[in-house]
């Protein structure tokens, strides 16, 4: 990171190489949208080098990234319009049709499910589930603490159990 | 809710915290303890287990092909100096603000010229009966302090009356 505060390119993408992954998954999950996902991971490595010559690394770079990436996630969720798409369909792999079309709306389920929660219950899910994230990381990404976590947890937990379709909590 | 007793209300709140492994020693012990004994609180304990793997069937799309290029190709620009002086500025704020900053610019330009026009108006146009520092404070007119003229053609401090009054050989008003 200081070598990319210094002008250095190739060391600023051995960074978006190392990171690229798990922020598209981050962005893509929250926002379900892949244009929207590829705009703010975009937005989010171009503010990482800009910010690059006054990075200090007192913290953990992780935690850094992911405040940027979170707070970006997060504006573009309110400027989103409230009637937007449902999360996209990813194919999975191919078993037979009945399997296919079980497992088609057992993803989507999963994902309404999801999508349906308030964005900072969201974000909490995503980081804890997808990216591993602990309770100290994600409040320090958050910018909240680790009780509010605890209840972002808790809470998005609840909500997704209740909106998930009888058929799918047995 | 209602939970059969009061231990039941403490351990839901932290059945989250368990799941995760983020209780104290002490929590995780009176929540293990309590859900072996209590079949309600069990029950929610394994009804918020099943979202972990229901979870993982979130699948992604593969990150785009084109990320890290458009990526690399920004920051070169910003270190080539297509846009100087901008690295400590959002990309999506430069987009915005470049033509705002321009035409922002021109006002704040103008803003200064007029401000410093009154004031060298308003300082040439200072004379006796104007209130200052050196004068007794107990012979200030109020009226010329609290004056709302400034509706009419030529207020007190304006470059109207400065311009008056230099052409009037500095009499103020005329």
């Amino acid at each position: 990171m200081l070598a990319a505060g210094r002008g250095e390119l190739e060391a600023f993408e051995e960074i978006v190489s190392r990171y690229q992954r798990s922020a598209w998954n981050t962005a893509y999950r929250f926002l379900y949208n892949h244009e929207d996902a590829e705009d703010v991971v975009q937005d989010a490595f171009i503010r990482i080098f800009d910010a690059a010559p006054r990075y200090r690394p007192d913290a953990s770079f992780k935690t850094f990234f992911y405040t940027i990436l979170i707070r970006l996630c997060l504006n573009r969720i309110d400027r989103r319009k409230p009637d937007a798409d449902l999360p996209e369909d990813i194919p999975g792999p191919e078993p037979g049709a009945a399997e296919r079309l079980m497992e088609s709306e057992k993803r989507r389920a999963v994902r309404s499910s999801l999508a349906a929660l308030p964005p900072a219950q969201r974000m909490a899910v995503v980081l804890r589930y997808y990216e591993g994230m602990g309770y100290k990381e994600i409040a320090n990404a958050m910018q909240i603490s680790e009780k509010a976590v605890e209840r972002l947890l808790s809470r998005g937990r609840a909500g997704m159990r209740a909106s998930l379709p009888e058929w799918l909590k047995k | 809710m209602m939970f059969k007793s009061r231990r039941c209300g403490y351990v839901r709140c932290r059945l989250s915290a368990c799941i995760d492994g983020e209780l104290s020693g002490k929590d995780m012990k009176i929540v293990l303890s309590h859900v072996e004994s209590c079949s309600g609180c069990r029950r929610a304990l394994d009804e918020l287990k099943m979202l972990d793997p229901l979870l993982r069937e979130y699948d992604v799309p593969s990150v785009p092909e084109n990320l890290i290029k458009n990526i690399m190709t920004e920051a070169g620009r910003r270190t080539a100096g297509e846009f100087p002086g901008v690295r400590d500025v959002p990309a999506a704020w430069t987009a915005r603000i470049g033509p705002a900053f321009s035409r922002a610019a021109v006002a704040a330009v103008l803003m200064i010229g007029l401000a410093a026009g009154s004031f060298f108006g308003w300082s040439a146009g200072r004379g006796k009966s104007a209130p200052s520092a050196s004068d007794d404070p107990g012979s200030v007119n109020v009226e010329v302090v609290y004056s709302l003229d400034v509706f009419g053609a030529a207020p007190y401090g304006s470059i109207e009356s400065a311009f008056a009054m230099a052409k009037n050989g500095g009499e103020e008003g005329k």
